[in-house]
């Protein structure tokens, strides 16, 4: 059962700013989109607004249900988030925190069922964090913590899954791996997947539609093709790039302008790049 | 696939508590100016408590010091000590902050400065339908806690948890300041209201214990109901939202149970300190951090903790006694040091 996620005109102020300025995004039931954009650009901020956790103008429709309306119990049972910088309770378990994602399917007072444990098993089981079920939240690494808290988010079982930049602080390893587990999971599951990204190519190898956000406005929305362009990555986040195509997706490759400049004067720029005489002045300057 | 075990309350964990409550308090209504045999004093509660006629060998007056004097009082001091050390665990999960307490908070105090001003100005108690008591105090630590809140979490930049406890340092000293001033004002009442900044438990008969039972009872359930929602809340409030947990009410109806079971504790027995920091964290130390744990076992602990305290109180410098909180504080200010000492992250 998936369900989509609309935005329509949605603004947020807040400490007397704009945040969102008149935002529209529609995603498709079933789809995964990457959100990009510079720090700041609001991006966390439009995940903020599908839960409902800050204030904002303009309409959230999570199905055929506007957000504003619903319950923040229902909400839950159809939204889960990855936070960027989830909040770890000193002392509690893996499985303790896994089960919290459970909270939204049952009563305040009521124990978690037979169901949710084996739900909570399963999630464990499919994110290869069985042996992590008794450890500490706090003395996990950058990896394994994130899939503990996808963990988290999983069990909530939801048809909508939003992460705010799941790969940032992982080695690459870690973050092809996540990446993979995400989109494993939403072929398995049918999710609906909205994730903010950092890495502009992580955002480009995995999903097929990139929403640029800047200055919290939609200012570009397509295949990566058409959003990771040398020109719109300069205007929007300040950086050379070079863009290049590999078997089917694109690669965004960012450039020093010095260097740029030194390699239009040498077109063979291979040999080039070993001149002993060029490393001691990139070396200072990397410092 | 792996059996998921979470964290739950194992039933010999209840049992052991029970135990050393139940052990607690015979020891404690055994010892006193007069020394009573213990094997007669459980002779004694049985023979009350079944159907079947028992003699326990008391003389009458003996029987009368069990049952006026020592049972009344351990079975208060069992009340407040398990009110205050489940009002501190409320109030450390509800503020996120290990350091919370009723007595830290300032809301022991505003309770105090509410309870001398029932006292110093509300005419004799026969003309309230209830007794004013309790809900001057109520009141007095519910501003309390409200004042250390708004000053606490005013600062803007670097909020962390020992922000909220120099908040709630100002307004107890502030909240005290007031109470010393109508104290010197209302000389008479003076000497009634003296015992309480030092906190004591003197009672003779059951009126005591009768007045507080029933908000004791309202905080029991209220906070004990909510205790999964507080382990919910250790996430932060943005992320129990996205679980689907309205933060804000919960902890306004912790704060408001936690704060009513505290009043009326300050109300028999005054300002004791550093129970509802010791017991909880003492459990927490032993059985780990979960709400759902630490709630129902620092109420037996808690009342175990200050039946000690309370009978220390009365035999160390008998036939004088001590004033409880001298105890508490003297156990309890060591302790405090060390958890401070200890406490990682949550901003400390
Ligand atoms: N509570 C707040 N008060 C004022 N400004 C805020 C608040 N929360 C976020 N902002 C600002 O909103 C902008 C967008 O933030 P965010 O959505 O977190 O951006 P991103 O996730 O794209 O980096 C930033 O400039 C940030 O400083
Ligand atoms: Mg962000």
């Amino acid at each position: 059962m998936s369900v989509p996620v609309a935005l329509d005109d949605v603004s947020v102020q807040l400490g007397g700013t704009t945040i969102l300025d008149h935002l529209s995004l529609e995603i498709a039931a079933g789809t995964w989109v990457s959100m990009i954009g510079p720090n700041g650009a609001g991006k966390t901020t439009v995940l903020r607004c599908i839960t409902g956790a800050v204030p904002y103008q303009g309409t959230v429709q999570i199905g055929s249900s506007v957000v504003a309306e619903m319950q923040v119990r229902e909400v839950a049972r159809t939204v889960a988030i990855v936070p960027q910088h989830p909040t770890l309770p000193e002392g509690m378990r893996v499985v303790d925190y896994v089960l919290l994602g459970r909270t939204p399917h049952r009563g305040a007072m009521t124990s978690e069922s037979e169901h949710d444990l084996l739900l909570v098993g399963q999630v464990l089981d499919a994110l290869d964090l069985e042996r992590f079920a008794d450890r500490d939240v706090a003395t996990l690494s950058g990896g394994e913590l994130q899939r503990v808290v996808i963990a988290r988010a999983l069990a909530q079982d939801t048809p909508i899954l939003l992460l705010d930049e799941p790969t940032t602080g992982l080695d690459i390893g870690a973050q092809q791996e996540v990446m993979e587990l995400i989109d494993r999971l939403r072929s398995q599951r049918e999710l609906t997947v909205l994730s903010a990204m950092h890495d502009l190519n992580i955002a480009g190898q995995f999903t097929e539609r990139i929403v640029l956000v800047s200055g919290g406005r939609v200012v570009a929305d397509g295949a990566p093709g058409d959003v990771l362009t040398p020109e719109l990555i300069d205007r929007h986040y300040g950086a050379r790039v070079r863009v290049e195509q590999d078997a089917g997706r694109v690669v965004v490759v960012p450039i020093r302008a010095r260097l740029e400049v030194d390699e239009s004067l040498n077109d063979s720029a291979d040999g080039e790049a070993d001149d002993p005489a060029d490393k001691p002045d990139e070396e200072i300057l990397d410092a | 696939m792996i059996t998921v075990r979470p964290t739950r309350m194992e039933v010999w964990w209840v049992v052991g508590a029970g135990a050393v409550l139940s052990i607690t308090a015979i020891v404690a209504v055994s010892f006193g100016a007069v020394d009573l045999d213990i094997g007669s004093v459980v002779v004694s509660i049985m023979d009350r408590f079944s159907f079947v006629e028992i003699d326990s060998g008391f003389t009458a007056q003996q029987e009368a010091i069990l049952w006026e004097i020592r049972i009344p009082r351990v079975v208060l001091a069992g009340l407040v000590g398990a009110t205050l050390a489940l009002a501190g665990g409320a109030y450390q999960g509800s503020f996120r902050n290990p350091l919370a307490d009723p007595y830290l908070l300032g809301v022991a105090a505003g309770a105090g400065l509410g309870a001398t001003l029932a006292i110093a100005y509300a005419p004799g108690t026969t003309m309230w339908p209830v007794d004013p008591l309790p809900l001057f105090a109520f009141s007095g630590g519910l501003m309390g806690v409200a004042l250390t809140y708004v000053v606490g979490y005013s600062v803007r930049a670097g909020r962390t948890s020992v922000t909220l406890i120099l908040g709630g340092v100002a307004v107890a000293a502030f909240l005290t300041a007031a109470q010393t001033y109508l104290l010197q004002r209302e000389a008479e009442t003076l000497r009634q209201v003296y015992a309480w900044i030092l906190g004591r438990l003197s009672t003779v008969g059951w009126s005591e214990v009768l007045l507080i039972l029933p908000y004791v009872v309202v905080t029991g359930i209220v906070v004990i109901a909510g205790r999964r929602r507080l382990d919910v809340l250790s996430v932060g409030d943005e992320e129990a939202h996205a679980l689907g947990v309205d933060a804000p009410r919960v902890r306004l109806v912790m704060v408001l149970a936690a704060t009513l079971g505290t009043a009326a504790a300050v109300s028999v027995a005054g300002l004791i300190g550093f129970v509802g920091i010791i017991v909880p964290h003492a459990v927490r130390i032993v059985f780990g951090t979960s709400y759902r744990v630490l709630l129902p076992l620092s109420i037996f602990y808690g009342a175990a903790f200050l039946i000690i305290a309370d009978l220390i109180a009365r035999t160390i410098v008998a036939p004088a006694e001590l004033p409880i909180g001298v105890v508490t504080a003297f156990l309890g200010a060591p302790f405090f040091a060390f958890v401070l000492r200890s406490s990682r992250g949550a901003g400390v």
